[in-house]
């Protein structure tokens, strides 16, 4: 009988202080971080930290929670985390961490990765946290204003790009753990959301402003939010948004249509050294806007406008292909991947030209469109 | 050595006992009336309420009897009335009832009054009688002596029980005699199944017990273990139930309770129908029943008086409140002061916010809580009831909102204490395990976090499932688990649709021949 409670205190001494995370740690104890912008200084080339914390002595009052702004700078990204302490009461808290914004410099420099790759290792970061290009000159810009709603800007921004996909479509949610596999796996460029600061009324605040096109751990480019939809096409990432079209023969915008399913099949055919991308898309939508008289009862109207729109999707989502194709040469579609993923052999043929091929694909958009809901009203 | 101590107490309370016993048994009846009067009256010397009188027959003066009675516990009436008036009045003469054992047949069969009487030789029998209300009758050239039912004590009115409040269904409750509450259990169940046995326990006390069980229904082995268990009971008291809930548990160091107590007839006889055992104590209203399973904690007898999709909902609650009031201040710890990131953001600056200039960690803070919220629970059972009102006000708002507000504590801790205390009240029957188990959790996840917490919620599971009460598990999560067995659990299941009875504690499963009483499909 004794033997077995010294046996088993044993193993519990053992099993307990064998564990991590159990080092006490109050509240008052931490800054909380809400997000982070990285900058890089083109002269002396330090990385630049700008962290927004939580104001924690204007929490629990009316005013709602506010946020300050925190910099440091060092040689590398942990350097400078540390040189925040300098300044700082407590220790800097990552854990709910919401956002980690690249200024645009550090983006264009080339070094996201390593910046990625600090933020994965470290012990204390969420995996979770959404990455944002900031395409003011630096992300400090993005951190120190004002949110228009939620006073800290991080929480605003990581709300935008949450939302996105399902309600304006025009950005993916690339998640830290995310971009780590994209900017690791075969065949296949990361684009991250973009933001930049806009007039709104007397404030400035933050806009989403589609997506940011990298090659490699480079940024090359942007992708405006009128193009960005037409890549989340093509990559199967689209839940929400609106399309426009018009409702006569017309040039004019006059039907709105909300997505409410849209599904990518993606396939490609190699024949005499020439790829062939076939992209088909299958959308399902709701008709939302509509100019007066139309009649949605009848099958022809609807006809036209979802062969209108088919048409459109096509000839948008082929030319924002083609421009990533031959202006950025960034594979963000993935095409590359699909090869890797199905077919080894042809991929270990063709990756180490895979730059020169990649703007010669050429790629094919089979779109349907159907009107599933026509928000009629009844004229009496 | 702990055993060393116990057991040499144990030959010491032996030895004291056994001397107490020789020294009745050194004092034989005999057949002169004046000597056994001086033995009553030495075995009483200094109990002043002793009262001795002698008596004459009118008609014969050599009838003599003497009558011995403790005052307060007799009825005076009985007394006169029944024992002396006839004695003194009888018209048979010595010659009519006189030779041996024949006068005293005589005297009960012609002359006294009274219902219940004994013939006794025994001197330890007629000190057990007389100390509990019973008058003693000698007679002169008589070796014997009778022992009259003369009791007349004053009991409390049977009233609802204060600590199971009900509301709907029978309100009746235990008092402190023993015969008017087997008399409530008796009314209940009309049946010669339902089975009644004395036994005394208590070297100093001589406590009457009753030992109730349906005969068809009851589980004869754990019948045998119950009698087993309470043969080998060895006390000189025995003043409530707990006594013997305590000798004959079956893990006597957990703090979880292995057998069931009940102030009311009703719960009583429910659970006597389910097959269980039940003991009743004389001097205490609170009854108990064996075999106790787990499951009886969460219920409460008004569980079978209201609807059961009600009271369904009121055995998930109590489930839930039990998980909570162990369980809450240790994983409020555990995320605020290791596992933050497990918060959502805004709780967390909420949290954090409140916390900002509070003097202590969170671990100490709940520590000091918990304790001011048991002080403030344990003045509250304790104290008159007309200084309540000050006191909820000095709990409510000096340690509550002006602790806060003076930054002495977090606001979040007060909530979850408060969560705590009301969570607590919802299984009363676990009193003594929440408050532990609360604590050993909380020290684990100050010490360790959320690992430590769920380490030490294993145990406590792992734990609950070992007890055991009167040899079948509390807690039974074999693989033979069966669709009836657990009717009455984490629901309560329909009355016409609870056919069996528990298995492990019941001969006899089948409690309706059809399950369908109604319009039922």
């Amino acid at each position: 009988m004794n033997k077995k409670i010294v046996c088993l205190l044993l193993s519990l001494i053992l099993l307990l202080s064998q564990t991590g995370c159990w080092s006490y740690r109050g509240l008052n104890e931490i800054t909380i971080i809400a997000g982070i912008g990285i900058d890089l200084d083109p002269k002396t080339k330090d990385y630049l930290v700008s962290c927004e914390i939580i104001d924690l002595t204007s929490t629990g009052k009316e005013s709602g929670t506010k946020a300050k702004l925190v910099e440091s700078r060092g040689k590398t990204v942990m350097d400078a985390v540390r040189n925040a302490k300098k300044r700082l009461l407590n220790k800097l808290y990552w854990g709910n961490n919401e956002v980690l914004i690249f200024g645009n410099e550090l983006a264009k420099s080339g070094d996201i990765g390593n910046v990625i790759n600090w933020f994965l290792t470290d012990a204390e970061c969420r995996e979770t946290v959404c990455l944002v290009v900031s395409q003011e000159k630096t992300a400090k810009d993005l951190l120190s204003i004002y949110g228009l709603d939620n006073s800290v800007v991080a929480f605003e921004i990581k709300k935008i790009i949450a939302d996105d996909e399902n309600v304006v479509g025009t950005m993916e949610n690339v998640q830290l753990f995310q971009a780590f596999s994209i900017l690791n796996s075969p065949g296949r460029s990361l684009a991250l959301p973009a933001f930049r600061d806009v007039k709104n009324d007397e404030d400035i605040v933050a806009e989403s402003n589609g997506e940011a096109v990298f090659k490699g751990d480079k940024l090359v480019g942007y992708l405006p939010p009128e193009e960005s939809k037409y890549y989340l096409f093509a990559v199967d990432e689209i839940h929400g948004g609106i399309l426009t079209t018009s409702s006569t023969d017309e040039d004019q915008t006059d039907v709105s249509l909300e997505i409410s399913k849209s599904k990518t099949k993606n396939s490609y055919s190699y024949e005499n050294g020439q790829l062939k991308f076939t992209i088909k898309i299958e959308t399902e939508v709701a008709v939302d806007e509509m100019k007066p008289g139309v009649d949605l009862l009848d099958e022809d109207t609807l006809e036209k406008i979802e062969q209108r729109e088919q048409k459109m999707i096509e000839e948008r989502t082929e030319s924002v292909i083609k421009k990533v194709q031959t202006q950025y040469n960034s594979d963000i579609f993935g095409f590359g991947n699909m090869i890797y993923k199905s077919d080894v052999k042809l991929w270990q043929q063709l990756e180490p030209e895979w730059d020169k091929i990649f703007p010669t694909i050429q790629v094919k958009v089979e779109s349907k469109v159907n009107i599933v809901n026509t928000s009629f009203l009844k004229h009496s | 050595m702990f055993h060393f101590i116990s057991r040499h107490k144990k030959e010491m309370v032996t030895d004291q006992v056994e001397h107490l016993n020789q020294q009745l048994d050194n004092n034989p009846l005999s057949r002169s009336l004046q000597k056994n009067v001086d033995t009553i009256r030495s075995l009483f010397t200094d109990v002043d309420i002793l009262v001795v009188r002698y008596i004459q027959n009118r008609q014969d003066s050599s009838l003599r009897y003497c009558i011995a009675y403790c005052d307060g516990v007799v009825s005076g009436e009985i007394i006169n009335e029944n024992i002396i008036k006839p004695l003194i009045l009888s018209g048979e003469s010595a010659a009519d009832m006189k030779s041996g054992a024949h006068l005293l047949d005589n005297l009960v069969e012609k002359v006294l009054l009274i219902s219940e009487v004994k013939k006794t030789k025994d001197i330890k029998e007629i000190v057990e009688s007389i100390t509990y209300g019973d008058t003693i009758l000698f007679i002169d050239g008589v070796e014997e002596a009778l022992i009259l039912n003369s009791k007349g004590f004053g009991t409390r009115a049977m009233e609802e029980p204060e600590n199971e409040k009900i509301l709907s269904g029978p309100r009746e409750g235990f008092n402190e005699v023993l015969m008017q509450n087997l008399s409530l259990v008796r009314r209940k169940v009309r049946t010669n199944e339902l089975k009644m046995k004395f036994k005394t326990f208590g070297k100093m006390t001589r406590t009457k017990a009753c030992i109730c069980y349906i005969d068809k229904i009851v589980n004869k082995n754990l019948l045998k273990e119950l009698y087993r268990r309470l043969d080998s009971i060895d006390i000189d008291a025995v003043l409530d139930s707990n006594y013997l809930t305590e000798m004959i548990k079956d893990s006597p160091w957990s703090p979880f309770r292995t057998t069931g107590y009940t102030e009311r007839p009703d719960v009583v006889v429910g659970k006597l129908l389910e097959g269980r055992i039940a003991i009743f104590l004389d001097g205490t209203p609170v009854v108990m029943t064996v075999p106790y399973l787990f499951i009886e904690n969460f219920q409460s007898n008004e569980d079978y008086y209201l609807s059961f999709f009600y009271t369904s909902m009121s055995r998930f609650l109590r489930i839930v409140g039990f998980l909570l009031t162990i369980g809450v201040p240790g994983f409020y710890v555990a995320l605020v002061a290791f596992q933050q990131q497990m918060l959502p953001t805004q709780l967390l600056i909420s949290i954090a916010g409140a916390r900002k200039s509070v003097p202590l960690p969170a671990a100490a803070e709940a520590f000091i809580m918990l304790l001011v919220f048991d002080i403030l629970r344990e003045t509250g059972i304790r104290m008159p009831t007309n200084i309540g009102q000050p006191l909820s006000i000095v709990g409510a708002l000096v340690i509550g909102q002006a602790a806060v507000d003076a930054k002495l504590v977090a606001a979040p801790m007060i909530i979850v204490v408060a969560l705590t205390g009301i969570t607590s009240l919802l299984v009363p029957k676990m009193n003594a395990p929440v408050i532990y188990l609360r604590v050993f959790l909380l020290i684990l996840s100050s010490s360790f976090g959320l690992y430590g917490f769920v380490i030490g919620l294993s145990g406590v599971f792992i734990h609950i499932l070992n007890l055991h009460s009167l040899g079948i598990p509390q807690m039974s999560l074999s693989g033979a688990l069966q669709y009836q067995d657990i009717k009455d659990t984490f629901i309560r299941a329909p009355w016409w649709d609870m056919i069996t009875r528990t298995k492990s504690m019941t001969d006899n499963r089948i409690r309706l021949k059809s399950n369908r009483g109604g319009n039922h499909e």
